[in-house]
């Protein structure tokens, strides 16, 4: 996999992004060494504590679970929702918020520093005080969304009748399970950052990957079933297998794929020999903001549903937002849904381009080079640096857009041509975020590897 | 909350429970040992080696060699160490941080542990914090080795600064080979024979650089260490953290081309300057930041540079660029005679802390050439990275470690993280009396500086001896300032005023008078002000008027005795000792004097560590019995200039000189000390608050020694140097804003900031620490693994191995070269193309023609080639005789050298700039793992390659290299020890030619080729022959 978009002959290769040896051999290399192994074992018992806790349910009295899947299928807000946190959603337990009210947290704070000013210079220069104090304020907020996102998801349950009566019986309930779904969340962010100390790579992204991969099984078997019982064509599970890994490779081609500008250091005298490699150079990924920018089209296009559960059916204000949601919401079988298909694009456009200049501040980037004395060959330091890096992010962020929006699309395509329900989970979003996390936690393994291999 | 955790988990005391039941076998021992003779005593030594060879453990000897070393030391120094002694030395032996506070005798616990550690015959070292401590300490404690069999060595640094001797010490009893007092006993020998020593003393800076030359040496007999067995680090918080940030570099010359530093400097010189803020303003060519201390061309000077050199793109040219850079920097950053100076037509730095010149040392970066250029004074090349080594890492390969200090507790987590290392607080012999004061916190630093000169005029009149701990010489200059007549007058004024303002009865003019006064700096305070202020507020304008001493002695509830001190001071300023860590043994003099009675010393940190303060004064030894022998005759000091010396950092108000009171015997001092005793001990007084809590408690600890009383006090003032640089919010407080200035400000929420601030400056540094570690952490394994090739090889590995596999490589990649591509694409095998490779690095002619490899398929090339290569091989190895295997081994180990200095110079580019790495969302640190095992991969290949190169060019020598005549002082010189080889360029060797009469010896490089014309080195031809006549 080498880099597509590669800045000079001598900077070819698999580079940062890409993995050095194959699957097979890093593991074992992984197994043989003792505290590469421990760390892994951490790894798998994490992610079982966290299959176990998925099904501990919160109660609520005189609810089927039953009533839930079904509410879950039909509305497609639950549905993603429900995926994302490995079907917690659809058994009510503690973990149903799952990671959600942190992630909206972390980017909202992201964007705060950004933005303000005094917080950045902070950030800047205070080190892991900073950050810490960081980590602080975003778990504060995390709390505040929890509360809020709970008492959405209540309200919209509340649609399915037999929630509502037993809310109507037990005036209390929405709070205690705010509260446990509070907890769960909490517990999650524990596990996760217990992960990233003494388990391998970053634990928020590696429990979120677990909770995709959870929902795996039930995923797959609900497609043997639907193929079984003759809803789906026998040869639509192939179509979907072949999807899946065409799928899988287009997004790893693209997620390693990395503009790199060679950068030279003024302090530093050099040129005068060749490094047979890589050279000192400034990477800007192709997929530079990650799936944030899907996440938040998402989000907006999800406004009218959240706010659909605070109006009781039938009523003016919740006809309203039910048509504007059809129109956001992309659907290839309808008309209003067809335009919804532009309207997300066109969204995850814009807070591509909106979220990447967020966190990649030209100016900063420049200032940055100059104070540490370096420079693009062939470009003067200061405002030329600017405009230069300005131009290159700027097509680049036109090609990531398009691979975001198109893996974005996928799953509402495949529909249209085969019979097959609630696979978005296979394609689309969750992949995305799979291969990412997947990738970065093998890089950290090998570069484990790497340190012990020195005695050969 | 956490307090209670935190002493829960404590293991310190239950550690120190835990040693007891050996404390009490030791001391079983006692009766018996101190019934021995001398000669039964001594042979105890070897009595204990004779049970380590059969088996028996350190740990079962320990109770019984203890004894013996506490005895020993009991009869020759007269010294019997405390069961709290014992207690270090054992924490020591385990190989942990033994934490004693500062007075407890630590030098002598090391003693034991060092003696226990010997006897297994692998070697001891003891590392301290500077040249004069290892000798004073190995001195010192010599004679007790020395009793009991042991031999000491003493390695020394080699630094200008010190105005020690350097070199290599042992201990040799009633030697005095030197005829210095200060080196009675030790015998110069060489590093080597220090180092065979059983225990061998010095600084961490020569562990270090000794190990880094160990690893370039060219025969075995140039090594230098041993096996790195056990180590005692003294004052471990100090050297493992404090000086652990950067790491320790061996540089030698680069070979590049430095003519073009002259020509920059002359476009350089037409540029127009500007300041920070200029960059847009026309006609101002390049900006310079003092803060960031730096500084940029503006697009207006790029389109001048560009114009000058007359080329099109400045960026398309990083050399240029790059001297460009750094011929700004030259020119707006530093000046001379400030920054630097030019002696002997060098450029020499200037300290910007001690004042001195560092000779010896260079800018990189191109600096100093650039600064060669400005000044016109001949560029010398620029030097490359040689070897280099972090303290962290060098100190880890170290069997055993130990550690000592005074404050190690608040480090505890680094220690064990990074060495593994914990630390154990070792209870004090005598209860500890010292009172610890509040800080007094100030708005601005004027206030603070009049405070301190309040608290000093105080503690002078009651002659309560007070030591004033600073960070810079620049503030020991302004607190000296502070000492004059004139200023203490108008501090007593001033501070008398603002009393007056608070009482009721004074007039309300002259309250705003006092007011403005309060805020106004003193300098700008004159007389005719101040007298008129005084008089509207009802009190006399002079110092010395009865009334106003009268009030002084009575706000401090001074007896009337002492108003003959106050009025001293007052009309000639307060005599008081200034030391800036200049010069070590006459620092310590002046520094063991602080504890005399009415003592005023100003010291920066660095100064007198490791001197015990005694109170009452310094004891005399035998430098000052001499000097007092020869009193009368002081100007004749001719054997110690040092004592005479101290004359000069006494000073009076600054200015004056007056002679310091001469040193006193134990029974006067015991006297003496008493009296200070009786008024409270020593002070100590901090100037402000420093990086971490560790360094002010190593300042508090002076004082309060073996249960003495003592008192300390930090004074700290909002504008401080480092509240502004990490916590400027400090001061926009409203609470504090308004704030009367003169007063101490009593906050709780204050003390809490402060505290709150040095927590996270300690954090800065800590994670500055862990960041240069773990990035040395992957240079440490690729550099164990190429040292650990490098001494194989010295120690007699087979060379010749890895150079018939470098053959192999080498005719691998030719052959590999010779799929070359035509026009059309297509790949064709041309065998010239291999045949003409293979001619440039073996005389492959000699044993294949052209015609021969276009007989063979690529495949079967291969092996036909390596055959032949061979056969090149052994004809040549044939040509040496019998000095075949040592100058294959030579060629390696040279091989090595080179290829390891160019890796460490393209780690160093890659260190560089590989925190960009993140803007691709990869962690840096995982990113510079990957890349630099790929480098190394293609280092080690680059050896056996670079190897076989230098093999086939070599030529044997007629006459022998020269002799390598020990320790070279310079270390620029490193280079020069090379395999004595010469590696055949274009010049065959030739037999030594006639020294030409215009050339003047000094002039020529030792490197350079020699002027007679024989090709070889100049250190090697005419060099040794002009030394011996000393001409050099």
């Amino acid at each position: 996999m080498s880099s597509v978009f590669g800045g000079g002959g001598d900077m070819m290769g698999p580079g940062d992004k890409g993995l050095k040896f194959s699957l097979a051999d890093t593991f074992r290399m992984a197994w043989a060494d003792p505290d590469l192994r421990q760390r892994i074992i951490f790894v798998l018992s994490v992610f079982a504590i966290f299959a176990f806790c998925i099904h501990v349910p919160v109660p609520m009295p005189g609810v089927p679970a039953a009533d839930i899947e079904e509410a879950v299928k039909s509305n497609g807000f639950l549905a993603m929702l429900g995926m994302m946190g490995g079907r917690a959603l659809q058994r009510v337990s503690i973990l149903a918020l799952g990671l959600g009210p942190y992630i909206t947290a972390s980017i909202i704070m992201q964007i705060l520093n950004a933005a303000n000013q005094a917080w950045k210079k902070e950030l800047q220069e205070g080190g892991e005080y900073a950050r810490r104090a960081q980590g602080k304020r975003t778990r504060y907020l995390t709390l505040a969304l929890c509360a809020a996102q709970g008492w959405g998801l209540i309200k919209t349950l509340q649609t399915i009748p037999s929630v509502n009566a037993s809310v109507a019986a037990n005036p209390w309930m929405p709070y205690t399970t705010i509260l446990f779904w509070t907890a769960g969340a909490m517990l999650m962010l524990w596990l996760g950052e217990q992960l990233s100390e003494r388990g391998i790579g970053n634990g928020v992204s590696l429990m979120i990957f677990a909770g995709i991969v959870i929902s795996f099984p039930a995923t797959v078997q609900q497609v043997w079933a639907s193929i079984q019982n003759g809803t789906t064509a026998w040869y639509a599970g192939i179509i979907v297998v072949v999807m899946f890994l065409l799928s899988t490779w287009f997004i790893t081609y693209f997620t390693i794929a990395q503009r790199r500008i060679p950068v030279q250091h003024i302090r530093r005298q050099f040129g005068t020999k060749s490094m047979g490699g890589a050279t000192s150079y400034l990477p800007f990924s192709v997929v530079m903001v990650g799936v944030i920018p899907i996440i938040f089209a998402i989000a907006l296009i999800q406004i009218p549903y959240q706010f659909m559960g605070w109006f009781p059916p039938g009523s003016q204000g919740h006809t309203i937002l039910q048509n504007v949601a059809a129109f956001l919401n992309p659907n290839f079988k309808d008309w209003r849904g067809f335009l919804g298909v532009f309207v997300y694009a066109g969204l995850i456009f814009f807070f591509s381009y909106f979220y990447t200049a967020v966190q990649f501040n030209v100016e900063d980037i420049a200032n940055n080079l100059k104070r540490a004395g370096s420079f693009i060959p062939g470009i003067r330091p200061g405002k030329q640096t600017k405009d230069f890096l300005d131009g290159v992010i700027s097509r680049i962020t036109i090609v990531g857009a398009f691979f975001l929006a198109a893996v974005a699309l996928s799953p509402y395509l495949l529909p249209l041509f085969i019979n097959v329900v609630n696979v978005q989970l296979l394609f689309g979003t969750s992949l995305l975020i799979m291969v990412s996390v997947a990738l970065e936690t093998m890089r950290q393994i090998e570069a484990n590897i790497l340190m012990k291999q020195y005695g050969q | 909350m956490l307090q209670i955790l935190r002493k829960l988990f404590d293991t310190s005391d239950r550690d120190v429970k835990s040693i007891q039941p050996t404390i009490e076998r030791i001391n079983s021992f006692e009766a018996e040992l101190s019934n021995l003779t001398d000669a039964e005593l001594k042979a105890k030594t070897p009595e204990f080696k004779s049970r380590l060879a059969d088996g028996e453990s350190l740990d079962s000897i320990l109770p019984e060699a203890f004894a013996v070393v506490r005895e020993a030391s009991l009869r020759l120094l007269g010294m019997r160490q405390f069961d709290v002694q014992m207690v270090g030395g054992i924490v020591l032996h385990h190989g942990r941080i033994s934490e004693m506070k500062t007075g407890e005798g630590k030098t002598l616990v090391a003693v034991a542990p060092l003696y226990l550690n010997a006897l297994t015959g692998k070697g001891a070292h003891l590392v301290t914090v500077n040249d004069y401590l290892a000798r004073r300490d190995a001195t010192w404690m010599g004679p007790i080795y020395d009793f009991l069999g042991l031999t000491v060595g003493v390695v020394q640094g080699q630094s200008v600064e010190s105005d020690e001797r350097g070199g290599s010490y042992r201990y040799e009893h009633g030697s005095d080979v030197l005829e210095d007092p200060r080196y009675v006993n030790l015998s110069p020998c060489s590093r080597r024979e220090a180092y065979l020593c059983d225990i061998t003393y010095g600084t961490n800076h020569e562990f270090g650089f000794d190990y880094l030359r160990d690893n370039m040496a060219f025969r075995v007999e140039q090594l230098s260490m041993r096996e790195l067995n056990y180590a005692i680090v003294d004052e471990v918080d100090s050297i493992l953290i404090d000086e652990a940030r950067t790491p320790h570099i061996i540089s030698g010359p680069s070979n590049t081309d430095v003519s073009l530093y002259t020509q920059i400097d002359a476009v350089v010189i037409q540029l127009k300057q500007g300041e920070k803020d200029d960059s847009e303003v026309p006609g101002i060519h390049y900006v310079i930041d003092k803060k960031n201390h730096g500084a940029t061309l503006t697009e207006e000077g790029m389109d001048l540079v560009e114009q000058l050199l007359g080329i099109e793109n400045i960026a398309h040219d990083p050399k240029l660029f790059h001297h460009v850079n750094a011929s700004i920097k030259a020119h707006g950053l530093f000046q001379k005679d400030v920054d630097y100076v030019v002696r002997a037509g060098e450029v020499v730095i200037v300290d910007e802390n001690t004042g001195r010149m560092m000779f010896g040392r260079r800018f990189s970066d191109g600096l100093h050439q650039a600064l060669e250029a400005k000044e016109h004074v001949k560029v010398q090349p620029e030097s490359q990275t040689v070897a280099v080594i972090t303290f962290q890492n060098l100190f880890r390969m170290y069997e055993k470690l130990a550690g000592m200090t005074g404050t190690a507790k608040t480090e505890e987590d680094e220690f064990r993280k990074i060495y593994g290392l914990d630390v154990v607080s070792v209870p004090t012999n005598r209860a500890m009396t010292r009172v610890d004061r509040e800080d007094a916190v100030f708005k601005t630093q004027e206030s603070k500086f009049r405070a301190m000169g309040h608290e000093i005029l105080r503690l002078w009149t009651k002659q309560q001896p007070v030591l004033v701990g600073t960070r810079s010489i620049e503030m020991s200059e302004m607190i000296s300032s502070r000492l004059t007549s004139d200023m203490l007058q108008k501090t007593l004024l001033v501070y008398r005023l603002y009393e007056l303002k608070e009482a009721k009865g004074t007039d309300k003019e002259a309250k705003k008078l006092i007011e403005d006064l309060a805020l106004m700096p003193f300098e700008e305070i004159n007389r005719q002000t101040l007298s008129t202020v005084c008089a509207k507020a009802g009190m006399s304008g002079d110092a010395l008027n009865d009334e106003n001493l009268n009030w002084f002695l009575k706000k401090h509830n001074l007896p009337e005795e002492n108003k003959e001190f106050l009025i001293e001071a007052l009309k000639h300023g307060a005599p008081h000792n200034v030391l800036n860590a200049k010069f070590h043994e006459k620092e310590a003099v002046i520094v063991s004097e602080a504890g005399r009675k009415g003592a005023i010393t100003i010291a920066t940190n660095m100064a007198g560590r490791g001197v015990d303060i005694l109170l009452g004064g310094r004891v005399s030894d035998a430098i000052i019995e001499k000097a007092r022998e020869t009193d009368d005759a002081a100007d004749e000091v001719s054997f110690d200039p040092d004592y005479a010396d101290t004359f000069q950092h006494f000073r009076r108000g600054g200015l004056e000189r007056a002679a310091p009171p001469l040193p006193l015997n134990d029974q006067e001092r015991r006297g003496l000390a008493e009296e200070v005793r009786a008024l409270g001990g020593l002070y100590i007084l901090g100037t402000e608050r420093h990086e971490s809590r560790r360094i002010d408690n190593q300042l508090r600890g002076r004082a309060g020694r073996q249960g003495d009383p003592g008192e300390s006090k930090f004074f700290v003032s909002l504008e401080d140097h480092l509240w502004k640089i990490f916590n400027a919010k400090l001061l926009e407080n409203p609470l504090l804003k308004s704030w009367p200035a003169m007063e101490e400000i009593n906050a709780g929420f204050l003390t809490k900031a402060i505290q709150k601030t040095q927590e996270r400056i300690e954090n800065h540094y800590f994670e500055a620490r862990k960041h240069v570690l773990e990035y040395d952490d992957v240079l440490n394994s690729q550099r164990e693994h190429i040292y650990g090739m490098r001494r194989d090889f010295l120690l007699g590995d087979d060379a010749g191995n890895e150079l018939r596999e470098g053959l192999k490589e080498v005719v691998g990649n030719a052959v590999k070269a010779g799929w070359v591509l035509e026009d059309d694409g297509s790949q064709v095998y041309d065998s010239e193309e291999v045949f003409e490779r293979l001619n440039e690095t073996m005389p492959i002619v000699d044993y294949a023609s052209p015609a021969e490899l276009e007989q063979y398929e690529p495949d079967a090339l291969q092996t036909f080639l390596e055959e032949a290569a061979l056969k090149a091989f052994e004809h040549k190895r044939s040509q040496f005789g019998a000095d075949a295997e040592t100058v294959e081994r030579q060629i390696m180990l040279q091989a090595v050298n080179d290829k390891w200095m160019d890796h460490l110079q393209l780690i160093e580019y890659i260190r560089e700039g590989i925190n960009l790495r993140a803007y691709g969302q990869v962690d840096p640190l995982v990113a510079y793992k990957r890349e630099t095992f790929d480098l190394f991969n293609l280092t080690l290949a680059g050896i056996r390659d670079q190897g076989v190169k230098y093999f086939f060019r070599a030529m044997p020598m007629a006459p022998d290299p020269v002799e390598f005549d020990g320790f070279d002082p310079a270390l620029d010189d490193v280079l020069s020890r090379d395999s004595g080889l010469v590696i055949e360029g274009e010049v065959a060797s030739r037999e030594p030619g006639s020294w030409p009469e215009e050339v003047d010896p000094k002039t020529v490089g030792r490197n350079d080729a020699c002027p007679c014309g024989s090709g070889r080195k100049f250190k090697q031809c005419h060099y040794p022959i002009f030394r011996e006549n000393g001409l050099i």
